[in-house]
């Protein structure tokens, strides 16, 4: 009976703490919102989103380096890479891209207690070259400089 | 010879009982106009112009002369695309104009048909649609689609379907629309897609964008903003706010407050109340009775209204007549009334005011504008809002400009800040990011910690607090509007 017990208790435990390791992992440090995931953009400056969800977060950009294939700091437009953040807080910072084509993008965050278990987001971004379709703008700047299609002709 | 001069007596003298009867006909429509004229609580010549049917009486004529001045969009915006670059385009000047009279027409000529398509609104949909197309128009409330009709002289029965005018998005040429020229319209529950077929003249046509664009472009002033949803996808913001998301210097003039004049005193002489009288109804000063209430305001009484100036500038009139038989108030009729009484203030300012809301109530609609200060064509207007401004003595409080409670027969109640404003000659830099001053937010007002935080808007405005007797500066502010109430944080200049 003692020992039925103790095999009970053994295995609440062992499912609780699965549980709360798998609740901590998923609770991140900031919320992401841009990038949403790997992204094909068209301009070299890329703009970085994220919401607080603790305070006194730590943020840093990275990018992996080609030739090394070692992350390195990814300075803001601003020329910072570091940044903290409160809970709720928006943060938002534009970043050039290095490479055309892939660039292949860090977000590491953190709190004070969590520094050396950061959390680590990759995302992939293609720098694409301006080969996109027309859209509204870029038809009227034709318009305007008599570069349209039908003036071509 | 008696006889025949007795006789032209008796002629002259039935005559002169005739023109007396005539008069007396005359004097007694005059009276009944007098009586009718303030019943309704306009001016008692008015009803003359009735008489005439070739003129319009100076309130009519006044108001369809005016009517677009007060159905103004807060904030015009211009995009070059999704993560392209998207500019405010400052109030009252010359390209906001230009824009929104190209919106006008648009409308105009959408509202003559049915929408083509009609999807339930979403943050997501219409943020988008805002982000990519080339001109967005939006006003601080729904606006009901009568007072759109009246002021853009539509048809009665033009804008079926569609109850209000919320925001306004334009683009011709649309690629999502089969390259139609392309207006979407949105209210609280739905997004409208109206084809404008064969839009007269150059209305927002592409090198009228290229022209404001370019000049933005050059403005060293010029707001490039991102919109919440290129950055803040599926976050606690209004998807469709265009934010400063890098770090925007923007320039901003103090303000000096001038408050109503003549208050300062302890209590009002004769000739108080007439200097008061005087700014307060010009001509007809002598038309009200001069009073001073329990608590030291003055009161100018007529047969059926009553004005109060309170000691912090506000004027408050009361409808104390007979309302007559009470019936279900229409909102268009309202809202003349509304407008009519405000064209007809001696008091407002020069400044520019946008319609804040509208509040149905159970015998009439409540009308709340707010106050929009210019700074020159280049730097547009700075709005003014009021916070903890409240009628001494009691614990009403005036959140808006001037509020106006309206029956489709008569203005009710009315209350108005009657301050005037003096723009400073000297324009301060200010640096700032949406994120920096949304966190300073956070930071001063700690009970939101507690709450779900939406960000429904925000904006840089002049808030106006203490009322006061004297002239006193006033420095811009950051505003962020929740669902709750609005939470603002002085701007720090950045050579202060």
């Amino acid at each position: 009976m003692k020992s039925k017990l103790l095999l009970f208790i053994t295995i609440v435990a062992v499912m609780l703490s699965m549980f709360s390791l798998s609740a901590l992992a998923s609770s991140r440090f900031v919320n992401i919102t841009r990038p949403e995931g790997n992204e094909v953009v068209y301009k070299e400056i890329y703009s970085i989103g994220c919401i607080g969800t603790y305070d006194d977060t730590t943020i840093e950009f990275s990018y992996k380096d080609r030739v090394t294939g070692k992350y390195k700091p990814l300075l803001s437009t601003e020329g910072e890479s570091s940044f903290r953040v409160d809970k709720g807080n928006f943060f938002g910072k534009d970043v050039e891209l290095k490479y055309k084509g892939e660039n292949e993008i860090r977000v590491t965050s953190y709190t004070k207690s969590t520094k050396n278990d950061p959390q680590e987001s990759d995302y992939t971004i293609t720098l694409a070259e301006e080969t996109k379709k027309s859209n509204w703008f870029d038809d009227a700047l034709k318009w305007f400089k008599g570069l349209s299609l039908d003036d071509k002709k | 010879m008696m006889n025949t001069k007795s006789k032209d007596i008796g002629y002259y003298y039935e005559k002169f009982k005739a023109f007396l009867l005539v008069f007396l006909m005359l004097l007694c429509m005059v009276q009944v106009g007098i009586l009718w004229s303030s019943q309704s609580g306009s001016f008692p010549i008015s009803f003359l112009s009735t008489f005439f049917p070739g003129s319009k009486t100076t309130t009519q004529f006044s108001i369809e002369d005016s009517k677009s001045d007060y159905l103004l969009p807060h904030r015009v915006a211009i995009s070059t695309g999704f993560d392209g670059e998207h500019y405010i385009i400052p109030n009252a000047s010359t390209a906001y104009n230009t824009l929104w009279n190209g919106a006008k027409l648009y409308l105009s000529q959408a509202l003559g048909t049915r929408p083509k398509q009609t999807q339930l609104f979403s943050e997501d949909a219409w943020g988008t649609l805002v982000a990519k197309k080339p001109y967005s128009f939006e006003f601080n409330t729904q606006i009901p689609i009568d007072i759109i009709k009246w002021v853009l002289n539509l048809k009665i029965s033009d804008g079926e379907g569609l109850s209000s005018v919320y925001k306004i998005v334009i683009c011709p040429d649309d690629p999502d629309n089969g390259y139609s020229d392309t207006l979407y319209i949105r209210d609280d529950k739905y997004i409208y897609t109206y084809d404008v077929p064969n839009i007269k003249g150059n209305a927002l046509s592409k090198d009228e964008f290229k022209s404001i664009y370019t000049k933005q472009q050059s403005n060293a002033n010029a707001k490039n903003y991102k919109m919440a949803i290129e950055i803040f996808i599926n976050s606690p913001i209004s998807q469709d706010l265009l934010l400063p998301f890098t770090k925007s210097t923007e320039r901003y003039a103090d303000i000096t407050c001038i408050p109503f004049p003549g208050l300062d005193v302890q209590t009002y002489s004769i000739s108080d109340y007439d200097e008061i009288a005087k700014e307060l109804f010009g001509q007809d000063r002598n038309d009200y009775d001069p009073d001073v209430d329990v608590n030291g305001s003055a009161v100018f009484k007529k047969k059926d209204s009553v004005y109060r100036l309170y000691k912090n500038s506000i004027v408050e009139y009361k409808f104390t007549g007979n309302q007559g038989t009470i019936e279900k108030p229409k909102v268009l009729e309202a809202y003349k009334k509304a407008i009519g009484f405000i064209m007809e203030s001696n008091f407002r300012s020069d400044l520019s005011i946008y319609l804040k809301s509208i509040k149905e109530g159970q015998n009439s609609y409540i009308f709340n504008f707010d106050y929009a200060i210019s700074l020159g064509d280049e730097n547009g207007e700075m709005p003014i809002l009021l916070k903890n401004y409240e009628i001494p003595n009691s614990s009403n409080q005036v959140d808006s400009s001037i509020s106006i409670e309206a029956s489709s027969k008569r203005v009710l109640h009315c209350e108005w800040v009657a301050l005037s404003f003096k723009v400073g000659k000297s324009l301060e830099s200010y640096d700032w990011t949406f994120a920096d001053m949304h966190a300073k937010v956070l930071k001063a007002y700690t009970e939101l910690a507690k709450k779900e935080l939406y960000a429904k808007d925000f904006g840089i405005y002049y808030v106006l607090t203490n009322p006061k007797i004297q002239d006193h500066i006033i420095t811009p502010s950051f505003v962020l509007f929740t669902k709750d109430g609005s939470y603002d944080i002085p701007m720090k200049g950045n050579n202060k």
